[in-house]
């Protein structure tokens, strides 16, 4: 398999269960489903995409995925926001365009 | 199987983060029924925020029922964090408070891992580092953590960790200078000015040196992934932060202010003396070994005075608005001064494993369970000590009919007792009675044997952070008159009411009383000690 593509299934494996494990603390197991769906593709995979061949650790890997994806999205709900009303397409939209960009960004390097 | 020592570091380190992040979570707690043990009107006003916009309100107008009933006053609280909820929420449907509570705790237990990076990069020592991040990870002192996640400055929580996120992306690229991380600091940058404009006084000495170095390269490509976030976070939030803060003389008004006056009306700021003292003596160990090592470590050296200087010496010549906002990055004293203390620490471990010949790994293991131990009993004792809840469950579900049985513009009139903003749960348009002033109403009542219905208070209001002001256009405003402070009781739609004890409930019975016999009223909820009557 593409060493990329390996790379990239081992990161979002390990933040999956990360965000499974965050999600945990809401005890309730709907909620807890929800929350790390939400989450994890929402504010990780996006940004996971673009994260995972830099050469770092792994750890500052996961730990800055995490952190670009709750600073750079919401900028995008930001500037969404400021134009029209926010509803669920909206909301999701931000994180499929910073995925989509990703993704060819990767296949161009 | 040898198990490898990157294993066991990440182990160790995903353990702090976890035990951090349920320290964290648990001291507030998150029941799904009801906000429960959310403390003090911001954290209300952060929950409801978060809600407005999962519900696709407009993010940059605060809900009209806590503006005086005006749906264009101009929000100046920054958004980022009510974005980051109100996705969530839209999408899940799990309760905001809920949401909110994880959200923050994340953020702040995200400084962990951050600083454990932080400390490895500069000082290049995983045993430093992992000390460091045990030393975030629990509380010592319960005045630090009220301020964290606890009190309801939510806004500031997270932008700690950012700060952490700068200082860490900008050692970076003073190492090596990367594309990627250019961009990343700049995300972060712009996350930190949509959060919490103040606190980029700490980072902005590094970030203009990162923007002299990047002119220096003359990489154009560099640049403007630099510069571009920031100026387009600057052309969304500008209107709402000039408005509110640019056309505020309490913002823009230099002048000697009290230190001392200022510190009183924030008790829980953080400080010096809220550090254990072996920590302080820790610290001041360290700075003094940084100042034998004055030039391996001139660049943490000359950040700590920067640091210093700014927020020791900024709150006495700022103006008032913003010398309240440095004193409240205080808060930020932990993740200075405990590296420091962790360097102090390390120094020790090593004077000990040389003259005992102990393996310094084992000392620091047995250091981290010295510092976890006692950590977690104070956050224990914290979360025991703070279990009185302010909306209690009973307390939401009448606050929720009012929510689900009436009009949205009916003016409803809070006669419990309000003491932390807890109407804003009604989303209506409410009056409150604080505590103190209904105690009042009632001794006057037992005394004058006479109910009086004209009250002196304050509408639940939030419009007033940004003076009722709207736009009119992208940096022109107008603003709307604030609501009369003199109310009469009776001309309100419905009156909520709480038996808090035995004397509040028999001056609510002869309010009830007179009200349904004597006017055109009906009392249409009573349950667990809430009433509330209707103005037919």
């Amino acid at each position: 398999m593409n060493k990329k593509i390996e790379n990239f299934i081992e990161l979002a494996l390990w933040g999956f269960f990360l965000v499974l494990a965050i999600g945990f603390f809401l005890k309730n197991p709907k909620s807890i489903i929800k929350f790390t769906l939400a989450y994890y593709l929402l504010f990780y995979i996006p940004i996971l995409i673009w994260v995972t061949n830099l050469k770092i650790t792994k750890v500052s890997k996961l730990v800055l995925t995490n952190i670009i994806g709750i600073c750079l999205i919401p900028i995008l709900f930001a500037i969404i926001g400021s134009f029209t009303s926010l509803n669920t397409t909206l909301f999701i939209l931000p994180s499929v365009i910073v995925a989509i960009l990703g993704i060819s960004y990767t296949k161009k390097k | 199987m040898k198990i490898k020592k990157s294993t066991v570091i990440y182990a160790i380190l995903l353990i702090l983060f976890f035990v951090g992040l349920s320290v964290r979570v648990n001291m507030m707690g998150m029941p799904e029924t009801h906000p429960g043990n959310l403390k003090a009107g911001n954290a209300f006003y952060h929950t409801i925020a978060a809600d407005a916009v999962a519900n696709g309100d407009d993010p940059f107008t605060y809900p009209s029922s806590l503006a005086m009933g005006h749906d264009n006053v101009l929000n100046i609280v920054s958004q980022h964090q009510s974005f980051l909820a109100g996705s969530i929420i839209n999408l899940t449907g799990i309760e905001e408070w809920m949401i909110i509570v994880l959200i923050v705790s994340l953020f702040s237990a995200l400084a962990i891992p951050l600083t454990y990076l932080l400390v490895k990069n500069v000082f290049k020592s995983d045993i430093l580092a992992l000390i460091t991040a045990a030393l975030i990870a629990v509380p010592f002192n319960m005045q630090h953590w009220l301020y964290y996640t606890y009190i309801g400055i939510w806004l500031q929580s997270s932008a700690m960790t950012l700060i952490v996120a700068s200082l860490l992306l900008t050692h970076m690229i003073h190492k090596k200078m990367r594309t990627w991380k250019v961009f990343m600091l700049s995300i972060v940058s712009t996350a930190l000015f949509l959060l919490f404009p103040v606190a980029l006084l700490i980072t902005i000495p590094f970030l203009i040196i990162v923007f002299i170095k990047l002119l220096k390269t003359k990489n154009m490509k560099n640049i403007l992934y630099y510069v571009i976030p920031p100026i387009v976070g600057t052309i969304v939030a500008m209107p709402y932060y000039y408005i509110g803060y640019f056309t505020n003389s309490s913002y823009t008004s230099a002048g000697i202010n009290s230190l001392k006056e200022k510190l009183a009306t924030l008790p829980f700021v953080v400080s010096f003396s809220g550090f254990p003292w072996i920590i302080t003596a820790l610290f001041i160990l360290g700075v003094l070994l940084f100042l034998g090592k004055y030039k391996n470590y001139k660049k943490p050296l000359i950040f700590l005075i920067y640091y210093f200087i700014l927020l020791f010496i900024g709150p006495l010549v700022a103006p008032s608005g913003i010398a309240t906002y440095l004193l409240r990055l205080w808060s930020t004293l932990p993740y200075i001064v405990l590296p420091i203390a962790a360097y102090g620490m390390y120094f020790i471990i090593n004077f000990v494993s040389k003259t005992s010949g102990f393996k310094r790994e084992y000392l620091t293991l047995i250091l981290l369970i010295v510092i976890l131990i006692p950590g977690l009993t104070q956050a224990n004792n914290i979360s025991e000590g703070l279990k009185g809840e302010h909306v209690t469950k009973e307390k939401y579900y009448a606050l929720q009919w009012i929510q689900d049985n009436t009009g949205e513009e009916d003016l409803i009139f809070m006669l419990e007792g309000s003491y932390q903003g807890e109407a804003v749960y009604t989303k209506r348009l409410t009056y409150a009675v604080p505590i103190t002033e209904l105690q009042n109403q009632v001794n006057s009542a037992f005394t004058n044997q006479e109910v009086s219905f004209i009250f002196e208070q304050e509408w639940s209001d939030v419009g007033r952070w940004s003076k009722w002001r709207y736009k009119t256009g992208y940096l022109s405003y107008d603003a709307y008159e604030p609501l009369n402070q003199t109310q009469d009781i009776r001309e309100f739609d419905y009156v909520f009411m709480h038996h808090l004890n035995e004397q509040v409930k028999t001056y609510n019975d002869v309010m009830v009383q007179v009200l349904t016999e004597n006017l055109n009223w009906e009392k249409v909820y009573d349950t667990n000690g809430f009433v509330i009557l209707k103005n037919e």
